[in-house]
């Protein structure tokens, strides 16, 4: 029905998801076997009220210990987190809040070899890589920010030509390094909002490009029609 | 593996407690109706960390007070009614009888309204209560209740009971439409795919059980916020079981057998109990103090435990096994316990709600609850590639044939 698009937005294979991040293993380990399971190459998750340790001296490589000392318990009251294939594994960004029941490592940035300290639920939207078929419907799209046009209409105008009437839209507006507390200093990012087709939505375009190295927006079709009910039934939970 | 910080946080209920600021919320099974016999009962109720007594007030309808205590009184004690003082000045609490169950509402504000479950909806013919004493917390309670998996091992039979002899009894009835006993789908078939879907009473659990000859044994549980379980019994009853706090290290279950065709015999299913319990606390016979009558002989030939043919006294050794409150430093969870990781999530938000007063995000305090209904909650076998719509068929036909309004 369409391929890669010429507006800075590129339909890609992926699809919503839920799924339980193993415990105990430091967490870019857990979400790099959580994308292999799913075969996503980039992935945007939430978790939210997940336990975490960090043990000190502990290795990132060593076995899941027994029990957990007092003092290196924590908590992540809520995350955001884009993960992305590297060649040495998978590369974290992200904004949260969290906490340590010590409180003596308060730090800015929250380090990927922190340990769960529980399975954690999480919800999410994953990409595999490649351009969507060209015949089928893609319920999952890259965006990159067009800074000459207001964040609004820019996406509404999008989703009408993804051929969606509806979207939800999440990202962070602009590169993050690392995995960084949530503060205000980020009035682009987009966590789930919704946005609507136009009514005069532009055609799809049949136009070709490769898809972006890098992207600033994940879209998830929230169409009342489209074919996959339990896709939409995901998109609407995330 | 949290810390004891984190663990006291989701385990702890008394006054000023984060985790029982969520229960209180929620009305709380207090006592059987059983026990509130005669014109003016006077009952010892135990019931989050407050020593309370079910009476008659002022105006005639039962209401709980606090009543006077002695420091050195066993958590579950039970005074005769002419040993109990009622302290003047302690809190009332308002309490409503429902099939069987006085419960109490301990939270502030209104009362919630309760919602249209099955064991609610039933009428007094179809469901018979009792309860049972468990000496741990009653967080450890509740989580054996939402792991489809444990059945498989805990529960499991070596030997085959005849199905006909099943009445009042779990697992010990035909799965579904075949002839297979329960006891024999959960012993071949004891690595379940488990899904979890978050509902709007608390989280739907479905337990899969791939057979032969591309057949799949469909089990659907339910939690129901914040400490309740809804699952089948046999294919003509469900149990709704609450596991409710006396304080931090002991609880009571309390259940609802809820009967869909036939009226409950409830002479049958309290002697079957009574043989188990002793009265008026509702301790079983088989606990800690006696190793649960763990028989070795047994375990060779019959029972995965030893202890039984009872599948409530395996509960009740799993989970008083971990100690009067689980050590959670040290526990290892994994995929498999999907409902335990998904439920502790909803605690820790309903945790988060309650403090930031927002109550509205509690399960079932947004809103009129009286359109919740089932939950559906039964075991089918179908074909693999159609148990959700055989699931839910064998769900609607067994509602279809009840002679009370079971319609969801």
């Amino acid at each position: 029905m369409m391929a890669v698009m010429d507006c800075a937005v590129w339909p890609v294979t992926g699809h919503a998801f839920e799924d339980i991040l193993d415990g105990y293993f430091p967490l870019g380990e857990s979400v790099r076997q959580m994308m292999a399971r799913h075969g996503f190459a980039s992935m945007w998750i939430t978790l939210l009220h997940a336990p975490v340790m960090n043990i000190r001296g502990l290795p990132p490589t060593a076995p899941v210990p027994l029990s957990l000392p007092k003092t290196y318990s924590g908590m992540i009251d809520d995350m955001a987190l884009v993960a992305t294939q590297a060649d040495d594994g998978v590369r974290l960004s992200g904004v949260g809040d969290w906490f340590w029941v010590d409180g003596r490592e308060e730090t800015e940035t929250f380090p990927p070899s922190t340990r769960l300290g529980e399975p954690a639920f999480v919800r999410g939207i994953g990409v595999g890589g490649e351009a969507a078929d060209a015949n089928a419907r893609a319920t999952v799209a890259l965006a990159r920010r067009d800074v000459s046009r207001p964040l609004e209409a820019w996406l509404e105008e999008a989703t009408g030509r993804l051929g969606w009437q509806a979207s939800r839209a999440w990202g962070l507006g602009k590169p993050v390094s690392g995995i960084r507390r949530d503060t205000d200093d980020t009035p682009h990012a987009l966590f789930g909002r919704r946005f609507e087709a136009p009514d005069r939505a532009a055609k799809a375009s049949s136009h070709s490009s490769p898809l972006p190295a890098n992207w600033d927006y994940l879209l998830v079709d929230l169409s009342a029609d489209q074919p996959d009910e339990e896709a939409l039934e995901l998109a609407r939970r995330l | 593996m949290i810390s004891q910080k984190l663990n006291d946080q989701i385990t702890r209920v008394g006054p000023g407690t984060a985790a029982g600021a969520v229960l209180r919320r929620y009305w709380q099974p207090a006592a059987l109706v059983d026990e509130a016999q005669g014109e003016n009962p006077v009952v010892p109720v135990n019931l989050l960390g407050e020593r309370l007594v079910l009476l008659r007030g002022e105006s005639g309808e039962l209401v709980l007070k606090t009543r006077v205590t002695t420091p050195d009184e066993s958590p579950a004690f039970y005074p005769d009614a002419d040993a109990i003082d009622v302290l003047d000045d302690g809190p009332t609490y308002p309490v409503v009888e429902k099939k069987g169950i006085v419960f109490a509402y301990m939270g502030p504000g209104e009362a919630p309204e309760f919602p249209n479950f099955d064991c609610f909806r039933a009428p007094d013919s179809h469901v018979f209560a009792f309860k049972g004493l468990w000496e741990c917390n009653w967080l450890q309670a509740l989580e054996v209740g939402i792991d489809p998996a444990h059945a498989s091992f805990l529960h499991r039979f070596l030997q085959d009971e005849d199905p006909e002899d099943s009445y009042g009894k779990q697992f010990r009835d035909k799965a579904a439409h075949t002839d297979m006993p329960m006891t024999q789908v959960l012993r071949e078939y004891p690595r379940p795919d488990i899904e979890v879907e978050e509902t709007e009473f608390g989280l739907k659990i479905t337990a899969l059980r791939h057979m032969e000859n591309d057949l799949t044994h469909v089990r659907v549980t339910n939690q129901i916020f914040p400490e309740a379980i809804c699952i089948p019994m046999s294919r003509e009853m469900t149990i709704t079981q609450w596991h409710v706090p006396i304080d931090d290290e002991n609880c009571y279950w309390y259940t609802i057998f809820t009967s869909f065709a036939k009226p409950v015999d409830k002479d049958l299913m309290r002697a079957q109990r009574l043989k188990e319990h002793r009265l008026p606390d509702y301790a079983p016979l088989k606990n800690r103090s006696n190793n649960y009558h763990y028989d070795p002989e047994e375990q060779k030939s019959l029972t995965y435990t030893g202890m039984g043919l009872d599948i409530n006294v395996h509960d009740q050794w799993a989970v008083e096994g971990l100690g009067r409150i689980q050590d959670r430093t040290r526990e290892h969870l994994g995929r498999g316990d999907a409902a335990i990781v998904r439920y502790r999530l909803m605690l820790r938000k309903a945790i988060k709600a309650v403090e930031n007063n927002k109550e509205d995000a509690l399960p079932m305090r947004a809103g009129p609850v009286n359109g919740i209904v089932g939950p559906l909650s039964n075991d089918a076998i179908a074909s693999t590639g159609d148990w959700k719509e055989a699931s839910w068929q064998a769900d609607m036909q067994r509602r279809a044939e009840c002679p009370w309004d079971a319609s969801v």
